[in-house]
Parts: C-alpha cells; structure tokens; sequence
C-alpha cells in the first residue's frame, strides 16, 4: 500500500496531459482533470468532442498517444506503456450507451456472469444478484431475456450488471440518450441514488447540459478535444471562461451580443447598452446578458432593441421568449403566458450591466 | 462463378460423360494420377487452376465495386404480404410445377430406378434386391443388396465421419480466422488472412486433391506420409471448405456489436471465456448452418475424394461413381438417395438444434 498521506495519490481518478491521436486527428488533446473519491464527474460537450474518447482510455479500451491516467495513485493508462492495467483489472465499470447486454443470458445470468468470472462462490453470486435486483428495483424480471423487456427495464439491468461486482470506479457512456424525456429524468435521480448507494467515484460522458448540471460534483465542458473549462457546475454557471461554456450550459441559454465602443458606451445596433469601462481598453467585446436580464417590452426607459417574435415557452409561470434580430437569437423572459405570432415586433430590454464581457475570440475579460 | 465451376467441375462430365467417352481438364487430371502419370496430372492441376483463377479475376473485375457491404441488425425485416389476384392460382400451378420438376421429380426417379432391375424399364419388376437383397442371385451379377454389403455399411459410416469431423475442423478454424480478421479489420493482418482465406476458392477441387497429394505424398520430415488417411482428406477438406467457413464466421460475427464483447472484457474475462461464453453461444445459430453447408458438400462431393480416396477409405459419393463406371446404375442410383437422405436429415436436425438453443431470439 502506498502511504495515505501524499495528497494527489488520494485523488481516485487523475488525469494528466493526457492526449489521442487518431492517425494526424488529435481527438483529446492535453487533457487534465482528478478528482477526489466518491465524486461525479459528468464529461459534457457536443458531439465530437472526444468525451467518449476519454471515457474509453478510462476503461482501457483504448489506449492514450500521451500522457498519464491514475486511478487511486495506481497508473493505469500511459503514453509511453500503453494500457498498463487490462480494461479487466482496473476495478472499474462501463455502462455502454448501447447497454450491451448479453443476448443468449437471462438477467440474472447477465447480472451473475462477471461475478463468475470474479470467481465469487455460488452463494455469494446468488446474493449479491438478489442484492442489485433489489436496489435496481427489477427483481421481477431476473428470468427473462433482454429481447424481452424494455428499453428502460434494459438500462436498469446494465446499471445492475456493471455494479455487481462493486467496482471503485463507474464509467457511463451517455447512459440514457436512448430513453425518452420523462424516463430520462426518472434515471437521472435514480442513478444518483446509486451513486451514493455504492459510494463509487463516477464518470459520467453526456451531451446534455441538464444532467451535466444535475448530477455533476465536478463537469469538465470539453470542446475540440480540449477542456474548456472544469470545476463545480454552480462555478462553471455563474462564472464562465469562455463563450462556448457561457452558451453550452445553462436553461434557459445565455445571450451573447457583439458589441463595439462608441466614445464611452458599447452599442449594438446603434442601441448603447453597456458603459466602456465595463471592458476597459477593448473596442469589440462580446456582453454575456443571462435571460433574466433581458426583459420582453418596455421597461422604463431601459436601452431597446426591437426584433422578430420567433418562439416562447413557459416555464414555471414565465414564459422564455426568442426573438430574431438579425441573425442573432436572443432570449429574454416575460411575466405569465407570452403569446405572439412568428414575425411580430417584439421590443428587448436590457438590464444596465451585462453579467460578463469577453474578447471577440472568447476568452473572458475580467474588469 | 457459375463458367468456373463448371471447368473446374468432376462428378458431372465423369458421369454424364462416361458412356460418351467426352473428357474434360478434369477427368483428364483424375485419369492420369489414377494410372501413375502423376507428374502430367499436376502439370493439368496447374493449368486448371489457371483457368478458373482467370476467370474469376475476370468476374472480379466485372463487379468490383461491391466490396463493401453493410449488415442489417436491430429490429428485423417485416414482411409484406399482398394479395395476388387471379395469378394466385396459375402462380401457385407454376411454382409447383418448377418444384416438382427440378427437386422431386428426379428423386422419383432415382427411387424407381434403384427398384428397377433393367434401366430401361423403370417402372415394371420392381424388386428390393439392390437395397437389401442376398448376394450370389441371378440379379446384379451375383452382389449383395446395399445394406448387407459390408464395404458400402463401411463407407457409409466413412462418410458421416468425414463430413462431421470437417464440418467441425472446418467451422472452428473459420470462426478462429473470422475472428482474427474481424477484430483486426484495417490492419496488413486482416487483409493477408482474409485474402489467404479466399484463395482455396480459387483452386478447382480436383486440382486442390492434386495439390494435396504432392504436399503430403511423400513424408515430410518427422510427419509420415498421409497419402490414403483418413487425415489427409480432412485436412484438404478443411483447407477446401475454409473460404465458406470464414465467410459465414465473419457475416454472423459482424452482427454482434463490439459492445457486447467489450462489456465482458471489463469484466475480466479472457479471450477464451469470451469465445467460449460470449461470442459462441451467440454466432451457434449462423455456425451451424455453416456447418450443415460444409457436411452437405463434404457427403456430396466427388471431385475432393477421387483422389485422395482409396480402398481402404471409401466414401458413399466414390463407392456410388464406381458402381456408375461399372455400370450398376440400381446400385449407384440407391446409394446417391442414401446421400440424399442424410443431407436432408442433417438440414432438418440443424433446424431443430438451432431453434432449441437460441429460445431467447423468439
């Protein structure tokens, strides 16, 4: 055992410089990420990103161009050894998007195979199936196939299977993409409760910004291979780094508008909304405005700009309204049901500071 | 395909041809190693093997292009039924004719004729002395019946053995090769064993036999000479039958997603416990009639035996072309149903196997 007290050997998962390459692509590049035992850590960013690349290095699937991963001080993956510990004996387990269960095997048969494989005796097999039916809740499918039950019953059995033999790490690819809304919700607490239940360090790959921000103990927003940006999701929320997380996460999405100085205002549309020394010494900024901050109408004699009606929705008593001006979308909130026919003009008003400012390449400028 | 095999093709120029004296490459080949020209008879192989390779590269480039191809999975076909109208009936009449004609008919044949003591009268004194009779009567020059014939009881057993023993070396090593060029798919590795794998294709059966005899003629270093075993034939089967083998390994394999083998690699398991647990129970149903191909052609073939086969080791298919030479036409003619009888026995005992062990496809 290696001594508990050197602080970075405590981290259950440590990420260093890691990079892929597939052939001249560099799917992850230079990725650093650890955190702390027990911990969720939701990989979200759009298709493409390398998420599922990473969440595959992490499993041993796939081995790293560069770089470094260690899983409670032990190094697993490397670039210079290649998967150092077999995908088998890492102590980790992957919930795959596509469930892959084992056809040809009941679910109990699924659930009991790799406990077999762990060499369990039959009665620790048997208890432990009983066990994870149980907390899964579908002790009453354990004798049917999975061409038998649905898709939902499904994820529940591979959640089941993957934590039967109590890994220290769970790993899950986009677990419930392939479930509809009011089950996916469902599976999002229910797959916190596991969490907890078996005290595991979590991976979880997503491209939803709402389960990002639900489940998370820390997100990393990856985007062209690259984090953007990692930490607590109430962080990465309230203080982004960039553009691309201000506009990924978030319900509803932040507003960006290009702006440019005139004498001491920035003016959109020649509509001045925000005083120049908000960005000192820049001339064209971007002005991140949350849709709170956007009232639908007039609104004293606040900075107006007036666009086309092209949807709303409601929540909670409001409604999200998206108004067209030019080709900017903008989002802004109004009091009660918003009604209105695509087209209309529809007047913004904007709060008298923006939440942020940042340079027109997306990097955030802090006043 | 159809050009190739028909050069390449033994049993029906030996015995359509027979009483015609027509010769073809192949029994040419047959008939030079058969009265020890052997060196001539390899100098054919080769030649034959030339032609049906030319012609195969021909057809190859004919259709080149269709190298890709996509497996349908998930939800499965659904079938169409539409109404035929007032064709229902001269439809039905038609198929049942073409039916009847090409499959059946010749089998009533065939049954009459091993009944009929004259060939040219199939239908009047029919006697079951060429099946079960006692030997040393005035019919067939004085032989027994098929099944008190010891020699015949011998090769029909010499057959069953063969064709399980290379439908199971056969199917094994093609599911090991698919395996290899599914996994590796893109690797130097993959293409060379995927193009090895389709080279027998390209060999004529009775020039593959040629081969074989040449290779294992003679001893090679510690290994004894194999010409004559039972082991030859099931290596050059093998070897002969490994492009289908390889081809049904890699369509079934291609059907089950790397996923389902990924989530037991995490587990722990290894290669083995994979095939064994994993990707065999899965792969059994298209294995299998893979398999009932290979042993239906091995029961057949004639082309593959003529050669390697000797007294000692007859086979059903190289028994019934001998009695066709001599002209026993009842004898040959109940020993092909035999064939037939087992090929159909196999077919319907793979359909059984595959619906018993595969209750969770329903």
């Amino acid at each position: 055992m290696a001594p508990a007290s050197t602080a970075p050997a405590q981290d259950a998962i440590r990420i260093s410089q890691l990079v892929k390459r597939f052939g001249d692509v560099a799917a992850v590049k230079d990725v650093n990420i650890s955190v702390p035992r027990g911990a969720f850590l939701v990989l979200v960013g759009p298709s493409g990103c390398g998420k599922s690349t990473l969440l595959r290095m992490l499993a041993g699937l796939e081995e790293p161009s560069a770089g470094e991963i260690a899983f409670v001080g032990r190094t697993v993956s490397s670039g210079t050894g290649g998967v150092i510990a077999d995908a088998g004996a890492r102590d980790a387990g992957l919930v795959f998007q596509s469930y892959a269960l084992w056809p040809h095997m009941t679910v109990a048969g699924n659930i009991a195979w790799p406990l077999k494989v762990a060499r369990w005796s039959k009665a620790d097999r048997n208890a432990r199936v009983e066990e994870v039916l149980a907390l899964l809740g579908i002790s009453a499918l354990r004798d049917r196939y999975p061409a038998e039950i649905s898709g939902g019953q499904q994820q529940r059995v591979a959640i089941a299977r993957t934590i039967a033999p109590k890994p220290s790490i769970l790993l899950f690819d986009e677990p419930l993409s392939n479930l509809d809304a009011k089950l996916r919700i469902e599976m999002r607490s229910e797959l916190m409760r596991i969490h907890r239940a078996t005290g595991a360090t979590s991976v979880y790959v997503t491209h939803d910004q709402v389960e990002a921000m639900t489940m998370a103990s820390h997100v990393a927003v990856l985007n062209h291979g690259r984090v953007e940006q990692f930490g607590a999701p109430i962080d990465l929320l309230r203080r982004p780094t960039t553009t691309f997380v201000a506009s990924f996460l978030g319900t509803p999405p932040a507003n960006l508008l290009p702006v440019t100085r005139v004498q001491d205002r920035f003016v959109f549309a020649d509509v001045a909304l925000a005083p120049a020394a908000f960005a000192a010494g820049h001339e064209r900024v971007q002005l991140l405005y949350r849709a709170q901050d956007i009232a639908v109408g007039r609104v004293g004699d606040g900075h107006q700009l007036v666009g086309r009606f092209a949807e709303a929705a409601p929540i909670a008593g409001q409604s999200m309204v998206t108004v067209m001006v030019g080709d900017l979308r903008l989002t802004g909130m109004a009091e009660g049901f918003f009604t209105a026919t695509p087209g209309d003009e529809v007047g913004l008003s904007f709060s008298s500071t923006p939440d942020a400012a940042f340079t027109m390449e997306g990097e955030r400028i802090d006043p | 395909m159809t050009f190739a095999g028909a050069v390449a093709n033994f049993a029906a120029p030996a015995l359509l041809g027979l009483p015609v004296r027509m010769q073809t490459l192949s029994t040419r080949l047959f008939g030079m190693i058969e009265t020890g020209e052997t060196e001539r008879g390899f100098v054919l192989a080769l030649l034959l093997i030339a032609v049906s390779a030319a012609l195969l590269f021909c057809s190859d480039r004919l259709v080149a292009g269709r190298k890709a191809f996509t497996t349908v999975t998930g939800k499965g076909g659904r079938i169409k039924r539409f109404p035929l109208g007032v064709w229902r009936w001269p439809l039905f009449a038609a198929a049942l004719v073409i039916g009847l004609a090409t499959s059946v008919l010749p089998v009533l044949v065939l049954a009459a004729s091993s009944l009929a003591p004259q060939g040219g009268a199939l239908f009047s004194n029919w006697t079951l002395h060429f099946w079960i009779g006692e030997g040393g009567g005035a019919l067939a020059q004085g032989q027994a019946g098929l099944f008190r014939n010891p020699m015949i009881v011998e090769a029909l057993w010499n057959t069953m053995k063969l064709g399980l023993t290379v439908a199971l070396t056969t199917m094994l090593l093609g599911l090991a090769l698919a395996y290899t060029i599914v996994r590796n798919k893109g690797t130097w590795l993959a293409t060379v064993l995927s193009q090895l794998a389709f080279l027998p294709l390209l060999v004529p059966s009775i020039a593959f036999a040629a081969a074989y005899i040449a290779l294992f003629g003679a001893p090679i270093g510690p290994l004894p000479s194999l010409y004559g075993t039972f082991a030859l034939l099931v290596l050059a089967a093998t070897a002969h039958n490994l492009p289908y083998a390889v081809q049904s390994g890699r369509s079934v394999l291609g059907q089950i997603s790397n996923d389902i083998e990924e989530s037991a690699r995490l587990t722990g398991a290894g290669l083995l416990t994979r095939l064994v647990f994993i990707i065999f129970p899965l792969t059994i149903r298209g294995l299998l009639a893979g398999a009932i191909l290979v042993f239906v052609k091995m029961v057949r073939d004639l082309s593959l035996v003529v050669l390697l086969f000797t007294a000692t080791s007859p086979v059903l298919s190289m028994v019934a072309y001998r009695y066709a030479s001599e002209g026993f036409m009842q004898f040959a003619n109940a020993i092909t149903l035999v064939i037939l009888v087992i090929c159909l026995a196999a077919s319907l005992a793979a359909h059984l196997i595959q619906t018993r062990v595969q209750k969770w496809k329903q």
